[in-house]
């Protein structure tokens, strides 16, 4: 919309954009200062994270080392794991990100770590064998988007039928929708007696 | 001489069709020939109208609920709904036991061969109830893990819409189904079943 | 599908099949049960036998659209998966403190007669599996009144979609306060009625007292939440610590327990509905202190206008419009917004794009991070406590497999 009438607004953001816009940096609370001081080379993604959960991006080689620190060194220990999930933005250079929810119980406060995977073969490291909660959605990630877990005790489909081809949730797979039949011209004169076949407007 | 039993009263409830030989008159869905649902009347002459008579009202339904539809397929069940009135409240597990499957919830494509298994463990006469629209034609789901309409695995009977059906419309279904239980041939070569929707009141 | 080939192995165990059909997987569920004898050596649960594609779908439609998806996946109790929805959308356009407090009312009345219908669910079918036919009509009995008033507010029994972003779709009819008010006495003396039935009931105490034992460090481990984690010794609520819809000006309880088996996670449930009960008397007084009162934001970019204004501004004529036909556009970003429901943290993850349309929306099911636990639960137990067992952590399919 190039010009607007006066006394009415755009609506926002009408051009979708396929990756992370500029945001408002976060705010860096305690706890996640104190990872990023252990741990230098974690950043803060650039990303608007509207439920104020901190948030830092962990390379994939240093995850197992991070979650450990979380749970057993850190001030306060996070001891709840909340979620894992995936997501598929294929504009970015690595595709697949990972999002890992927890919860401190003592400190009531949460934190959310993310790891990033690409290439034709995407993988990162499990957390399945530190953290038992850990198991069934790293199954989960790998079923739909096809990301493996280095090192996952029983890396199998959970979902899908066993030999279901394909990852659903990456973008590049089709929703699968079939056309819908709304209306179908009776065959035959006794057909369209029982079906009342007045009911339905004649569509070409 | 003796009684002739009389169509029971149309309720509102009970769907109307036009009759092909005059499309202007509305037609109950009452059981045409045999005998009418509940009347012991005195022309019991056949042995086949005998046993559709029985058969309709002591089914047997097979516990298959899958998704949301199956808590309105308890609630049938339970206090306020009551289908022990219409004889269908002994809902067996077991397939080999039971008459007619209503298939409650959306069929996912893994589900659907365990679907067919089931099915075809079943005893002769067996019917099948599609409950919901995600069973009759996947309902608002129209993507790649969902069988789209029960009857690409199982031939259907009845179909009863809805998004859960309010129990109502399930005994409805299954008053229905029982006039068409009766109306079959018993014994020899089934017949050709064709489905009727609850609910298509014009 | 797993195929198996051997039913024995060598050393003379057995594995058998439950499910995917069966009167007691409440769902369907399959587990593959490895047996010597009665006594259950290990347990594989095998799911995905109703996944739907629901978080695929949700991405084709726009964020309106989506909230009659959200009611499908834990359907025992539809209106707490429509709120944790709505709730993570309302982060995303950035206006969950400018939800008028009617609103948030209601929400809560109609969470907490989830939960007592959810709760009226599980005690139902879990008797059921361990025998008690009676308190599986007396439960239904009193869910068609909690149903009665779902069809009364929305118009359906079940899928209510009644939730909306920045308020609810409509204020409560009349009647509403009438037939909750009834409820809320009524129901009391049927939980007693519930009680009297179970609580002490010798046979119902054998087979759930010291079944499906799971100690706080293992319930931690396994990611557990709401009641099953709560009879584990952890009070964790999340309507205490990260209240939602002003839950902090409500008075009640959080019950818990330290016992860990399957008797404490009955316990704790009974004892829920009736703090829910409480809320409920609560949500009903600030109900009738805010008559009258707005129950959506006046923000027309987002919430519907009111229709008395649609008739005579053209600005709301258009803003209808094009949330009718484009639906809300709320700027990129992500944002998560977990609610209690009846079985646990559920919560849901809403990705933006800036488009129209959700990026990635992922529930987080507690029934998943439940059920993972069930071989710890098991193992050692004879197949009738695997049945004790699964009644226990009410698992809903519909939320796991999604």
């Amino acid at each position: 919309m190039a010009e607007s009438t006066p006394g009415t607004q755009t609506v926002p953001g009408q051009t979708p954009q396929t990756g992370p816009a500029e945001g408002v940096p976060p705010a860096h609370p305690e706890v996640l200062q104190r990872l990023l001081e252990r741990f230098p080379d974690c950043s803060v993604p650039s990303w608007r994270f509207a439920d104020g959960i901190p948030t830092a991006a962990v390379p994939p080689e240093r995850l197992v080392e991070v979650v450990s620190y979380l749970r057993s060194e850190s001030q306060p220990r996070f001891d709840l794991l909340v979620d894992i999930l995936g997501a598929h933005w294929p504009a970015r250079e690595k595709p697949f990100e990972v999002t890992y929810l927890f919860h401190s119980l003592e400190a009531n406060q949460r934190i959310r770590l993310k790891c990033y995977a690409g290439g034709e073969h995407p993988s990162l490291p499990t957390l399945s064998l530190i953290w038992p909660a850990a198991n069934w959605p790293e199954r989960e990630i790998y079923d739909l988007f096809g990301v493996t877990f280095d090192g996952h005790p029983d890396l199998r489909r959970i979902l899908m039928p066993n030999d279901w081809e394909g990852h659903p949730l990456r973008k590049d797979f089709p929703l699968g929708e079939e056309p819908v039949e709304f209306y179908r011209p009776p065959e035959t004169p006794s057909v369209a007696g029982l079906a009342g076949g007045d009911l339905a407007p004649s569509i070409a | 001489m003796g009684l002739v039993p009389q169509p029971p009263p149309v309720s509102p409830g009970m769907g109307f069709r036009r009759s092909p030989d005059q499309p202007d008159a509305l037609q109950p869905n009452a059981p045409r020939g045999g005998q009418f649902t509940g009347e012991m009347g005195i022309g019991l002459t056949t042995l086949d109208r005998a046993v559709g008579w029985a058969r309709a009202n002591s089914i047997w339904p097979m516990l298959f609920g899958l998704a949301c539809c199956a808590i309105e397929m308890m609630a049938m069940t339970a206090v306020k709904f009551d289908v022990a009135r219409f004889g269908a409240e002994v809902f067996r597990a077991s397939p080999r036991q039971s008459d007619l499957m209503i298939v409650a919830g959306r069929l996912s494509k893994k589900m659907a061969p365990v679907l067919r298994q089931l099915y075809d463990q079943m005893p002769e006469p067996k019917w099948v109830l599609s409950m919901g629209a995600c069973a009759s034609c996947s309902g608002v789901y129209n993507n790649y893990a969902l069988v789209q309409g029960v009857d690409r695995v199982v031939p259907v009977d009845i179909y009863v819409p809805g998004c859960p059906p309010r129990p109502e419309m399930v005994i409805d279904g299954i008053i229905k189904l029982q006039a068409k239980i009766e109306r079959d041939k018993q014994f020899g070569k089934k017949s050709e079943r064709a489905p009727i929707s609850v609910g298509a009141s014009a | 599908m797993v195929m198996l080939s051997e039913t024995r192995t060598e050393s003379g165990k057995m594995i058998l099949n439950m499910g995917p059909q069966h009167p007691s997987t409440h769902g369907v569920l399959r587990l593959l049960l490895e047996l010597e004898g009665e006594t259950v050596i290990d347990c594989i649960p095998d799911i995905g036998f109703l996944h739907t594609g629901i978080e695929k779908t949700m991405e084709a439609r726009n964020y309106h659209q989506a909230i009659v998806l959200t009611d499908r996946t834990d359907y025992l109790s539809p209106i707490t998966n429509n709120l944790s929805y709505v709730l993570a959308c309302e982060k995303l356009f950035g206006v969950e403190k400018d939800v008028p407090p009617r609103a948030q009312i209601i929400r809560v009345i109609l969470s907490e007669l989830s939960r007592i219908g959810s709760h009226l669910i599980w005690l139902g079918t879990h008797a059921l599996d361990l025998g008690a036919t009676t308190v599986f009509m007396y439960c239904w009995r009193e869910r068609e009144r909690i149903l009665s008033i779902f069809e009364l507010t929305s118009g359906v029994r079940m899928m209510t979609s009644y939730m909306r972003i920045g308020g609810v779709a409509a204020d409560v009819p009349e009647g509403f306060e009438e037939a909750v008010e009834e409820f809320v006495r009524v129901m009391p003396s049927k939980i007693d009625d519930y009680e009297a039935l179970l609580t002490r009931n010798p046979i119902f105490v054998d087979r759930t007292k010291g079944i499906g034992y799971l100690s706080r460090e293992d319930a931690l481990q396994y990611g557990f939440s709401g009641p099953c984690l709560r009879a584990s010794g952890v009070p964790f609520d999340i309507r205490i610590e990260q209240p939602y819809c002003n839950y902090q000006e409500y008075d009640f309880d959080v019950p818990y327990s330290n016992e860990g088996d399957v008797y404490a996670r009955y316990l704790v449930r009974i004892r829920e509905m009736r703090e829910s009960v409480k809320i409920i008397r609560q949500g009903l007084e600030k109900l009738r202190a805010t008559r009258g009162q707005d129950i959506r934001i006046d923000n027309p970019k987002i919430a519907f206008p009111k229709r008395a204004k649609i008739h005579t501004s053209m600005e709301s004529l258009i803003h209808h419009f094009k949330l009718v036909s484009e639906g809300p556009v709320p700027p990129p970003g992500e944002a998560y917004a977990p609610v209690e429901s009846p079985r646990g943290e559920q919560g849901t993850y809403v990705f933006s794009d800036g488009s129209n349309k959700p990026w990635r929306v992922r529930f987080r099911p507690p029934g998943f991070y439940n059920l993972q636990a069930l071989p710890q639960l098991v193992k050692g137990r004879l197949v009738a406590d695997v049945v004790a067992c699964i009644g226990s952590i009410d698992i809903v399919l519909g939320e796991i497999d999604r």
